[in-house]
């Protein structure tokens, strides 16, 4: 065994647990008024400064709800305004989605056309109502119409685990909260100048996004995922399954294989 | 356009500079004519998709992707290193670049398709830190199916895939059975890289043996060609630029003369915080801290064509002129510094990171003389994670009081560890790290610190220092103090601000 040197103790301690007037203090001494000297060599101050600011918002969690978000880094980078465009589970989406979009799109759901001449993000919801029979409905060419119009491309978004909610569901003690995910698509350029071809692109994404949320992303790429039901009781019973936490290896499944 | 990099000389007008010691945050004056030197400013952070798609599309030295993918074939993709870069990526670019991969892959056809995480000797990653990384469409399409794999290099399922130098290679069982592997990897320093992710995916005698004590390039080189002569590989990889803080710590990346009154709050603000929050707390803060990275370039293709372009690419990018060879070298620790994100724990991640990785990162000459003396910013408390690093604990309790020596160490304590069934279970179901990660960094950090002729930490536990054959400072004045021993009253002194990651260009 090595024989350590006899004052070989201590130190590594934290210093004074009260930082702040010692900070003061320094500051002012080291940037106060006239003091703030750039030194000899050093290059100038860029304006153009970029600060990074974190779109992903992982399960966040509103009072009500336990709610998860995913696909939102198919957006970095994305600078320009954006129109949100999502499936209409029920009435509390204006609600959720309020909640979960970046902050610095400073969404609208009113005023579209001032909003994006602003620079603001619009989100809209071209089924018109909440859809009655958990099916996604036909789309209001409107997004699309306003995405040729201003240039700036739609963002398919969808939920799911809200359907039939026409209020903000009631505080529970028990911790079991409703579960609800948000599922963001790859942006989608407006091309072309018809407005109702491209608001059926992006209806198609759009439901390419619930059949990927229903079963795995990889297998709705190959074809081969499970449809997810489009008529009658079915419809509503599989728009009311539990939603999954993102990630997860267990698949709960309502509906067994034949 | 950002700044580049530079290097500050310390005169009369400099204010006191940031120093980050671990968790903790200081201003320290330096002497006069210390050169401090600056990494760039960050750039802005775009959208990486048409990067990935043409680096897919055009590669370098081999057929376009898609034109080697076709049903019925077997195929894995191949990530690593989810421990870097540090601070975490916000949006980790590794997600575009697996699923433009796998559009591709769909379109042909292919149904036979595995993630395959090669992290080697370090900890296999969970669930939720694979999903940080490659994103949660990628890892529920295949965790159900079993499609989404680690590495367990103990595994005896490992296949045999021929004899250097009388040593077995031996290789993972689904890269051995795959018709084409697509190697994943992110330029973001000089010790990862995509030969360094296919040594990965080999067995723990063979990785003892190619990175071990007497690891050289060679030994890397030739398990490198031999992976490569066995398995049709792909390389996609992408380099990173300097990272952008968020708004909250921003004044971390910020030359402290360009600091505006919110950053002089934020940095009163984080240090009272720093004081009196709980360790646990502060542990959270340091490893949900995410920075956004702007990809500088991609390229797909051949391994070492993709791997020159994308190296050249990022040193140019973070390359900053230094000044000749110093007497002193003084380097801080918060950007990484331990085997997992709290940079305040693990004396040994800390000692690895500003001894062995920091002052490498320079180009045409050396940071320190040889001779000089390092001085390092770090609390080296004697903390270790209990679930991820049990050995480094371990280490430092028993292996350090006995010895520093290398080749002692290897000879006596190696083996018994990298055999205990603890450490095994560990390593294979409870996302520890293997027993042999600790031994080779500390390997990589002795052989290091014998080009000094000291090393001391700045406001270290001294004990901790005494261990590791280091010596400790109250303040940086004693620093230099117990240096001019060795270096006179009037050494040159060379800082590295801002915790390291840029590559300094030495004449």
């Amino acid at each position: 065994m090595r024989t350590l040197a006899s004052w070989a103790r201590g130190g590594g301690r934290p210093g004074s647990r009260l930082t702040l007037p010692t900070d003061v203090r320094a500051l002012a001494r080291g940037w106060g008024v006239g003091k703030r000297r750039v030194p000899l060599g050093a290059p100038a101050q860029s304006d153009a400064r970029p600060t990074h600011v974190d779109i992903e918002a992982p399960h966040a969690r509103l009072p009500r709800f336990d709610i998860d978000v995913v696909g939102l880094e198919l957006l970095a980078g994305q600078a320009r305004p954006v129109i949100v465009v999502a499936n209409h589970a029920s009435g509390v989406d204006p609600t959720l989605l309020g909640q979960v979009l970046p902050t610095q799109w400073l969404v609208r759901t009113s005023g579209a056309t001032l909003a994006l001449r602003s620079g603001r993000s619009v989100l809209l919801f071209p089924e018109g109502e909440p859809t009655t029979d958990g099916t996604l409905g036909e789309f209001s060419p409107r997004a699309a119409a306003l995405s040729l119009r201003h240039g700036v491309p739609i963002v398919p978004v969808t939920i799911r685990g809200s359907y039939g909610m026409d209020a903000l569901p009631p505080r529970t003690s028990s911790g079991a909260l409703p579960r609800v995910l948000v599922r963001f698509g790859a942006p989608i350029e407006p091309t072309g100048d018809n407005p109702d071809v491209l608001i059926e692109i992006v209806r198609d994404s759009v439901q390419a996004l619930l059949t990927e949320d229903a079963g795995n992303w990889y297998a709705s790429l190959r074809g081969v995922a499970e449809p997810v039901p489009v008529t009658g009781w079915r419809a509503v019973w599989a728009a009311q399954e539990p939603v999954e936490r993102p990630g997860s290896r267990e698949r709960r499944r309502i509906w067994g294989r034949d | 356009m950002s700044r580049p990099g530079f290097t500050l000389d310390v005169d009369e007008r400099t204010q006191p500079l940031l120093v980050a010691q671990g968790t903790r945050l200081r201003l320290e004056r330096f002497g006069l004519g210390t050169h401090v030197v600056y990494p760039g400013d960050g750039r802005p952070v775009g959208d990486p998709t048409p990067l990935v798609a043409a680096a897919l599309a055009s590669p370098l030295g081999t057929a376009p992707l898609a034109a080697q993918l076709h049903a019925g074939m077997a195929l894995t993709i191949v990530i690593g290193d989810l421990g870097s870069p540090r601070p975490r990526m916000g949006s980790d670019v590794r997600r575009h670049l697996v699923e433009q991969v796998l559009v591709l892959a769909a379109a042909a056809g292919v149904d036979d398709v595995a993630v395959l995480c090669a992290n080697g000797l370090a900890k296999r990653p969970s669930d939720a830190e694979l999903t940080d990384v490659v994103g949660e469409r990628v890892v529920r399409s295949f965790a159900s199916t079993g499609g989404l794999l680690s590495t367990d290099a103990t595994d005896p399922a490992y296949v045999d895939l021929g004899v250097i130098d009388g040593h077995e290679i031996r290789l993972h069982p689904r890269i051995a059975a795959s018709d084409l592997a697509v190697n994943i990897v992110v330029t973001s320093s000089w010790s990862t890289s995509a030969g360094r992710q296919l040594v990965a995916l080999t067995d723990v005698a063979t990785l003892d043996w190619a990175l071990g004590l007497e690891t050289s390039s060679d030994r890397v080189s030739a398990v490198i060609g031999l992976v490569e002569a066995s398995v049709a590989t792909f390389t996609l990889d992408a380099a990173l630029g300097e990272p952008v803080l968020p708004d909250a710590v921003s004044f971390l990346g910020r030359r402290e003369w360009e600091w505006r009154v919110r950053d002089q709050v934020a940095f009163a603000t984080a240090r009272q915080a720093l004081a009196v929050a709980p360790k646990q707390a502060i542990a959270r803060l340091f490893s949900d801290l995410a920075a956004g990275y702007p990809v500088l370039g991609v390229a797909g293709g051949a391994r070492d064509q993709v791997h020159a372009s994308m190296s050249t690419v990022w040193t140019n990018a973070v390359a900053v002129q230094g000044p000749p060879a110093s007497d002193v070298g003084v380097v801080n620790v918060w950007r990484k510094g331990s085997l997992h994100a709290d940079p305040a724990s693990d004396p040994l991640g800390a000692a690895h990171h500003a001894v062995a990785e920091q002052p490498s990162l320079v180009e045409g000459g050396q940071l320190v003389r040889p001779g000089g003396v390092l001085v390092g910013f770090h609390p080296l408390s004697n903390r270790f994670s209990s679930r991820t690093n049990s050995v480094g604990a371990d280490f430092f309790a028993e292996v350090l009081p006995a010895s520093t020596d290398p080749t002692e160490i290897r000879a006596t304590f190696q083996d018994r560890f990298s055999t205990d069934p603890w450490y095994g279970e560990l390593y294979r179901g409870r996302h520890g790290h293997h027993p042999l990660l600790t031994f080779h960094r500390w390997y990589a950090t002795a052989r290091a610190a014998a080009t000094y002729a000291d090393v001391v930490w700045v406001g270290a536990d001294r004990r901790s220092a005494e261990l590791m054959g280091f010596r400790a400072a109250s303040t940086y004045a004693d620093a230099l103090e117990i240096a001019s021993g060795h270096v006179g009253r009037t050494p040159s002194i060379t800082v590295l601000h801002g915790g390291g990651g840029s590559v300094v260009r030495v004449p």
